[in-house]
């Protein structure tokens, strides 16, 4: 109860500011300055946001349900066959959603060094974005992460846990 | 708040025993293969007044230290002869000693006065009959660890001739709270300390060479940036918070300056930065990945990981970016590497035929791969000690990620603490007895 009274109250105080407010964190500048500011804001906005503009559309964690992740090969960041199928459901969610912004995070398997999972992370959230640019999705409302091999789906040490793991997932920024 | 604190101990010199220390190399570490010394330690005679747990706990730190060093096997007391000998030459019998087998001996006399302890320790040659070190170390009781690993670093120098590295720290990452963590330990798993409370992910911490900070990244921003925790202040300032990837830190030897790996134009690249994360030069172009750098004790190459020919493989280059060399050809799997501190050897982790993660060392310029590990689960992360005499690094061996340190020719191969929880990314530095406390 306490959040809907906070969502409203924001609401009434202006909805444009809010809407301004979360673009500045989700999407980071191409050259940022290398102090970054905090900005700091209540985690409800862009739930608020979608509210405002939207009221009778899906809600954002419906919209985050259509979200499916996709998966990728051992060491490896191209897009399988598979996972285009997933991308061109979630470019229509996105088409049809367009005041959705995503983050597209990538994870790896336990196998490997820390720093060359990160770093193939980041080139699996990167072809995910490719791809989804190339479906008509503005390069302005995709953003990427890496989380390299941490917080894996499911921490066994076998390869049917690091299939799983070797992931992009689409997070709706908040 | 962090804080580092010096020990405070008085050492003195006893007679002249020790101005000769080290004129004679026992134990050639330097050699391909150590013969470790055989060496009795010697309950410390206890004065008056003393705790005998205090008495007790200084011999188990020292004997624990000069077996764990890989140079020394440290003689089961159950096999000495003598009973009641003196601590001076001349005031025991050399044979009692040699007929068990003993090389090197360390006699040592405890006194507590007031808060202090006051340790006398005597090593001998027992061949010879020759008093190699003899010193005097005054400490407070409660720093009594401080004292055994002065007395380890000296004996170990006084048979080597290269000072030992007992009391110095290891930082790494855990999860033991539920969150990725830094932490740091001493070389013997003690004084265990965290680090880093934000909750987030915490990865890959660096030391700086002289001890005095620390380098990782963390999310604690929301993405994977570049931070630096001065141990003197407490303080963790921003190294670089650019757009995507901020990691892989490593310090220049000689100079001011960082290589690090940073993708805020797309891919992963490698980067001169100066400490405050300002770019002075990048260094690779490829469309892949580029990371891992780490200099050559000289400053003038930077060993790095790259996937430009397929998958990871170490490959070195100057400084400057130019003259880009391959030196790992065997695998399709190889990553973490690091230049040793003599500048001769690289060591890295690679994936064997089997699946499994294994450690290797490797020249400068792509010859003579050794292998060092082997059937003992995954080993990944290795880092040469300040020394270079060591290799510390993670393995699945007993179970879970745990840390290990073996001598650099893969001899000795033992785990630092036994924990259950996960321990990884370790880094060593090579600044001796100084203490972290949090306020």
């Amino acid at each position: 109860m306490k959040k809907i009274t906070f969502i409203l109250g924001l609401l009434a105080i202006s909805s444009f500011t809010i809407a301004s407010c979360a673009k500045k964190e989700v999407v980071k500048p191409e050259e940022q300055p290398q102090a970054k500011q905090e900005v700091s804001q209540p985690e409800q906005a862009p739930a608020a946001t979608a509210q405002a503009q939207q009221p009778a559309e899906k809600s954002i964690e419906e919209i985050q349900k259509e979200l499916e992740m996709v998966h990728f090969d051992f060491n490896k960041y191209n897009i399988r066959p598979d996972a285009k199928t997933v991308l061109e459901q979630n470019a229509k969610v996105l088409n049809d959603n367009p005041n959705v912004k995503v983050q597209i995070a990538g994870y790896c398997d336990e196998r490997g060094s820390v720093e060359y999972n990160l770093a193939l992370g980041e080139k699996r959230a990167q072809s995910a974005k490719e791809y989804l640019e190339t479906l008509g999705i503005a390069p302005g409302r995709l953003s990427t992460i890496s989380y390299g091999k941490s917080d894996p789906i499911d921490p066994a040490h076998n390869e049917k846990a690091w299939a799983m793991n070797r992931r992009d997932e689409f997070h709706i920024a908040k | 708040m962090k804080k580092w604190l010096r020990y405070f101990a008085i050492v003195l010199f006893l007679g002249l025993g020790a101005a000769k220390a080290g004129a004679k190399v026992y134990i050639d570490i330097d050699a391909p293969t150590i013969q470790r010394l055989p060496v009795a330690v010697t309950m410390p005679v206890a004065g008056p007044g003393s705790d005998l747990e205090n008495v007790k706990h200084l011999y188990n730190i020292i004997t624990s230290a000069l077996d764990a060093s890989g140079y020394f096997v440290v003689l089961n007391p159950a096999m000495f002869i003598e009973k009641n000998g003196g601590l001076l030459l001349g005031q025991f019998n050399l044979k009692d000693w040699t007929d068990i087998g003993a090389e090197g001996l360390l006699k040592m006399s405890y006194t507590a006065q007031g808060n202090n302890a006051v340790v006398k320790a005597y090593t001998y040659d027992v061949v010879q009959g020759k008093s190699l070190m003899s010193k005097q170390y005054t400490g407070n009781i409660s720093d009594i660890r401080y004292i055994a690993n002065s007395i380890v670093n000296d004996v170990v120098y006084a048979f080597t001739g290269h000072k030992g590295l007992a009391g110095s720290k290891i930082a790494f990452v855990s999860k033991r709270t539920g969150t990725e963590e830094i932490y740091a330990m001493d070389l013997d798993g003690s004084n265990m300390v965290r680090l880093t409370y934000n909750k987030t992910i915490n990865l890959t911490p660096v030391w700086s060479p002289d001890g005095t900070r620390l380098m990782f990244t963390s999310y604690m921003h929301k993405n994977p940036d570049l931070y630096m925790l001065n141990l003197q202040t407490g303080r963790i300032t921003t190294v670089s918070a650019r757009k995507g990837l901020n990691i892989s830190p490593s310090f220049s030897p000689v100079g001011t300056e960082l290589a690090v790996s940073l993708s805020f134009k797309g891919s992963p690249e490698i980067y001169l930065t100066n400490f405050q994360g300002r770019i002075l030069k990048q260094l690779t172009n490829t469309p892949g990945i580029n990371v891992s750098p780490s200099f050559s004790p000289d400053g003038k190459n930077i060993a790095f990981v790259s996937n430009r020919a397929g998958g990871p493989q170490i490959y070195t280059m100057k400084t400057d970016g130019s003259d880009v060399q391959r030196i790992t050809f065997k695998g399709d799997y190889n990553a973490s590497c690091d230049w040793s501190p003599a500048g001769n050897r690289i060591v890295f982790s690679g994936m064997s035929e089997d699946g499994t993660f294994d450690i290797y060392t490797v020249a400068p310029d792509g010859s003579n791969l050794v292998r060092l590990t082997q059937n003992q689960g995954d080993n990944t992360s290795p880092r040469w000690s300040p020394d270079g005499y060591y290799i510390i690094f993670v393995s699945t061996r007993d179970g879970h990620q745990q840390i290990y340190v073996m001598n650099a020719n893969g001899s000795n191969q033992h785990r630092i603490i036994s924990t259950d929880y996960d321990m990884s990314s370790p880094s060593w530095t090579g600044r001796l007895n100084f203490k972290i406390t949090i306020k």
